[in-house]
């Protein structure tokens, strides 16, 4: 559903695209996943192992439920993140991993098998006799697995990779990462601004924040061009830097002809080899769900998400909406979408000691112990006060807190640290040489402490530099504090994932420390599933099995 | 990875040849025992920290530079002109 | 516990409660009869093969982190018998036949899968030289079919065969080659040795190798010292250090080898394939994900992490190997850190220290050959004596002039 008003993208520019053979439209500016969800589109996918029915989870290059094949006039492209291609004239996607049909898929019996393929099951059996191993069982096995496919032919495609070198990199387009390149840019540094979304910004556009007293959106215009403006300074957006290598070297890759129809004269993608003196990481932070039975239905989203669809491409992909959380953000999700005049059923906080006050019902100590709806959310049941509750809902938007984007933080075998008033791991100091993490991504979790962190982040950039830092203006902005009560995981009946792209339940990693497999990579390997889990299973994981097994 | 060298300044590692440890500079004399050749030859330090090896600047200047690296970090201490070296500089 | 396909239907009905630990976690006594210094794959084969071939059963593993923890969780996970020199031909053959009964003599399935491995040919010459290897290959009691232009083009119609630079003439296929389940060999062989007494320990250093009078009396560690009269160290990416415990200096040079994995994808690549003129090599794992790695980063680290010139290295040689990849995406990298000796073959021996063994320089090899290593290496701590397939892999090979020179590029460090 879209709400009038709302959101940057062009609606004077209708587009058409193709989901699964059927015609829909949106609008210039979206993304798969927004110009989907507001055609009332919420089953885009099956998932990896139990070929459960998932949509979209999040509003970025993080999605692990949403990925599609995109279909060209001779080829394919595999696991594209919906919440990442931008919609163009014709483009023409498919969901994958299902047979025959997304709603109806046979592969689906393995949901029906679950308590037989517990964690690391195929380890203990298929080995008698020996020859159905090849025969039978592995071929089984390796049809069932995979996601979506290549189509075998020559990739024809023209990519492109390019050197580049500068003073100062900025990663990230936020409120750390513009006002990190403002500082330097002034300086007479040369920048290089590196953002992976197409708009510069990062959540004072997806959170509609307020800086100044003004929408967050009239100063990012103002910095950007400025920035524009500047000989010095280089912005990329639609790039990604995907690692970070010894003497400041930096690898990036740049969309260039992905979201845009078929162009003979366009690299589909560039790889960049960045040199910087100095980088300021303003990578920000991704959400994190809530480990709660039947997690993973389509219409159960995290409510940063559910926030950026509303804001930067006008889309609620529901109409009665409910929201739990752990911490106070959620709160700021569910006034604006009031505002909006979508309907909130419910605030469900788990922290019995937050604040009741709120436009609608607000659960304090509440928890989700079940969800209803195959192809769509339509349920969810949970205890409150030692009762227990019912609510008609088709959106569930989730917050368990935020986890900062370290991960380049770790690329030179730096470890994080975890930081307990956050609930969260922060970056480890100087793992990564010459290199500053900042803002978000650093565990500083207000627009106030990121545009700070994100000044001092490039003044100390600059004095390494032997520069001398020009004064920026800092904009007013919220310093609320961030304020969590860890909750891992609600005990109940139904699995809880913990990892939708491997389908890993907090059933599998318990197994896997019952068996003695208690190192996280022992964990990581049995259950092969990705950094997701490890931050799970060394922070609150372990904590949540400590109190599971007292 | 970028090298220094002492004559193009910091390049790239894509424009240097590597040739091992520092070791190999240091030649038995011609009446130099089966044990010495051996151990001048193939056995190594191999150390995990800062070691001395040979890099030679093959799309550059040409140079054969001893470069003080660390193993464990990747960090590159600096790096000396093997000519240099052979002179007694 | 035994596994079995029964125990999974049965304990996933209720609640998978039942499953006991995959093996213990006891404390280091104060003496044993044998020691392994390092719980990767090679040294709980070791040790799994002492306890069962020689009945060495009051042995303990010391292990610094946790157990298969290095190469044999990182590495590309080929495994074949396809050399040419005697010396590695018997000691490989040997290895592939361990492989074919691991699940059956584990009790754990490694998921060994013989999907065939293909050498590819670019030109005549090398054609030749794939059909030499493919008789030595045959002559050692293992399998090879030269395969023509057309038998590779019908078995991977995705190869680029026109390529400019590297058309294809061919290929050498070796119909047992194949992978395994990297993480699954390592824990085959720890629960196997756990159950037949051996004693496992994780988070315990070796710092100092105890030697009196030219004869090795035990180790010192984090958890305290440790006597034994036999202390074999198998630790390839850290050999030198450990080596030096005892005073001595080895053969090795430490590099990095990368490797990538990409997201998961419907099955496409059915085999091995080697692409050598491109040091490329991929396949394709059972969740779906296309393994491939290509050569070291070529100077000397402990780094376990690579740099961005191999890295576009090995993805411009798939590209041009198989340009469907590039529709892939790379999910991520790793470096392992690979023992490199002058001639590219691995050293199973003793030292000048009596009691003190060595099981090193595996280069870019080791994940196929820890069943074999393990096998050698227990025979050669038990008995004294070389294994007959492993007599070649010895530690004084190059003063003597007995190089095994595999790759034929000769033994110079910087060559490789």
């Amino acid at each position: 559903m879209r709400i009038e008003g709302k959101g940057a993208i062009d609606r004077t520019k209708p587009v058409s695209f193709k989901f699964d053979g059927k015609t829909y439209q949106g609008f210039k500016g979206d993304t798969l996943a927004s110009a989907l969800l507001a055609n009332g589109v919420k089953l885009l996918g099956r998932s990896f192992k139990y070929h459960r029915p998932r949509g979209v989870l999040t509003a970025g290059s993080e999605e692990p439920n949403a990925l599609v094949e995109v279909v060209g006039a001779t080829n394919q492209t595999p696991n594209v993140r919906a919440t990442v291609q931008e919609i163009f004239e014709g483009l023409n996607a498919r969901s994958q991993n299902r047979w025959p049909s997304l709603r109806f898929d046979l592969m689906a019996v393995n949901d029906l098998a679950a308590p037989f393929l517990s964690a690391g099951f195929y380890y203990k059996t298929f080995m008698w006799p020996k020859a159905l191993w090849e025969g039978l069982y592995e071929p089984i096995i390796r049809r069932a697995a995979g996601l979506g496919s290549l189509s075998g032919k020559h990739d024809e495609g023209h990519y492109e990779k390019a050197f580049a070198f500068c003073d100062v990199l900025v990663i990230g387009a936020g409120p750390t990462g513009l006002m990190a390149a403002l500082t330097a840019a002034r300086a007479g540094a040369d920048v290089i601004l590196c953002e992976e979304d197409r708009l510069l910004g990062g959540r004072l556009i997806a959170d509609d924040a307020t800086l100044n007293g003004k929408p967050a959106a009239d100063w990012v215009a103002a910095v950007e061009a400025e920035l524009r403006a500047s000989p010095n300074v280089r912005i990329m957006p639609r790039t990604t830097v995907t690692g970070a290598y010894d003497g400041g070297q930096y690898g990036a890759l740049e969309r260039v002809g992905l979201h845009k129809g078929p162009r003979p004269d366009l690299p589909r993608e560039c790889f960049w080899r960045i040199t910087a003196a100095q980088t300021v990481l303003a990578a920000g932070a991704l959400e994190r769900s809530i480990a709660f039975p039947m997690n993973d239905r389509p219409g159960i989203m995290l409510a940063s998400a559910v926030q950026s669809y509303l804001n930067k491409f006008g889309v609620v992909p529901g109409r009665r909406v409910t929201l739990f959380a752990n911490n106070d953000g959620a709160r700021v999700v569910a006034r604006q979408l009031m505002a909006a005049g979508v309907s909130v059923a419910a605030i469900l906080d788990s922290r019995p000691e937050a604040s009741a006050v709120e436009d609608c019902p607000v659960y304090l100590g509440a928890q989700v112990t079940d969800t209803k709806g195959r192809h769509g959310l339509r349920a969810i049941s949970g205890t409150h006060m030692g009762g227990e509750f019912q609510i008609e809902t088709d959106l569930l938007a989730v917050s368990g807190g935020w986890n900062p984007t370290l991960h380049i933080t770790c690329h030179m075998n730096g470890r994080p640290r975890w930081e307990a008033s956050l609930a969260a791991f922060v970056p480890m100091e100087n793992a990564v040489p010459n290199l500053k993490a900042a803002g978000a991504c650093n565990g500083a979790f207000t627009t106030l402490a990121c545009l700070t962190e994100g000044a001092d982040a490039a003044r100390a950039a600059l004095i390494s530099l032997g520069r001398n830092a020009v004064a920026v203006d800092q904009p007013k902005a919220e310093g609320m504090p961030y304020v969590i009560t860890p909750l891992w995981q609600v005990a109940g009946k139904g699995r809880a994932w913990l990892d939708f792209a491997n389908d890993v339940t907090t059933k599998d990693v318990k197994l896997a420390a019952q068996e003695g497999y208690q190192s996280v990579e022992h964990m990581k390997l049995r259950r092969s599933s990705r950094p997701r889990l490890r931050r799970w299973a060394r922070g609150g994981g372990q904590m949540a099995l400590r109190r599971s097994a007292s | 990875m970028r090298i220094p060298c002492p004559l193009c300044g910091s390049r790239d590692r894509r424009e240097f040849y590597y040739y091992g440890s520092e070791d190999y500079l240091n030649r038995p004399t011609d009446q130099g025992t089966i044990e010495e050749l051996d151990n001048h030859l193939f056995l190594r330090h191999n150390p995990a920290g800062i070691t001395r090896d040979l890099w030679y600047h093959e799309t550059g200047c040409t140079s054969w530079l001893i470069v003080t690296r660390n193993t464990i970090t990747h960090e590159v201490l600096g790096s000396e002109l093997v000519a240099d070296r052979k002179k007694g500089a | 516990m035994r596994y079995s396909g029964l125990k999974v239907i049965t304990e996933g009905l209720f609640g998978n409660k039942g499953w006991g630990r995959a093996w213990r976690d006891p404390a280091p006594k104060a003496e044993y009869d044998a020691i392994i210094i390092g719980g990767g794959g090679h040294g709980l084969a070791t040790a799994y093969y002492l306890a069962k071939n020689h009945g060495l059963t009051n042995i303990a593993v010391l292990e610094k982190g946790y157990l298969g923890g290095g190469n044999i969780g990182r590495n590309t996970t080929i495994v074949r018998a396809n050399y040419y020199m005697p010396g590695n031909s018997e000691f490989y053959s040997h290895s592939l036949k361990l492989w074919e009964g691991l699940e059956a003599e584990l009790n754990y399935n490694v998921m060994h899968s013989q999907r065939g491995q293909l050498i590819l040919a670019h030109s005549d010459g090398q054609r030749d030289t794939l059909a030499r290897r493919g008789n030595a290959m045959i002559n050692q009691g293992d399998d090879a079919e030269l395969w023509t232009r057309e038998q590779v083009r019908d078995f991977a119609p995705y190869l680029d065969f026109e390529q400019t630079r590297f058309p294809i003439y061919g290929g050498l296929m070796h119909k047992r080659g194949g992978t395994a389940r990297h993480d699954a060999v390592a824990w085959g062989y720890a629960r196997g040795a756990d159950r037949r007494g051996v004693d496992l320990i994780q988070n315990c250093e070796v710092t100092g190798i105890d030697i009196e009078n030219g004869v090795v009396t035990g180790v010192q560690t984090t958890r305290g010292p440790i006597r034994a009269k036999k202390v074999g160290m198998v630790v390839a990416g850290r050999s030198s250090q450990v080596a030096a415990m005892a005073g001595m200096r080895l053969p090795i040079e430490s590099h990095v080898l990368q490797a990538f994995v990409t997201e998961g994808l419907k099955p496409i690549i059915d085999s091995v394939i080697s692409f050598g003129m491109g040091h490329f090599y991929i396949s394709q794992s059972d969740k779906g994900g296309l393994v491939f790695g290509g050569d070291i980063d070529f100077y000397a680290s402990y780094a376990a992490r690579g740099n961005l010139p191999m890295v576009e290295h090995v993805m411009e040689a798939g590209m041009t190997l198989m340009p469907m990849i590039g529709r892939a995406k790379v999910l991520r990298s790793w470096g392992g850190i690979m023992d490199m000796t002058p001639d590219g073959s691995p050293i199973i021996d003793k030292t000048h220290i009596e009691g003190l063994f060595v099981d090193a320089g595996w280069n870019y090899g080791g994940f196929k050959a820890a069943p074999a290593s393990g096998w050698c290496m227990a025979h050669l701590m038990a008995t004294g004596q070389s294994h007959e397939v492993a007599k070649r892999f010895r530690l004084d090979r190059f003063r003597t002039g007995h190089v095994l020179d595999e790759e034929g590029t000769g033994s110079q460090h910087n060559l490789h």
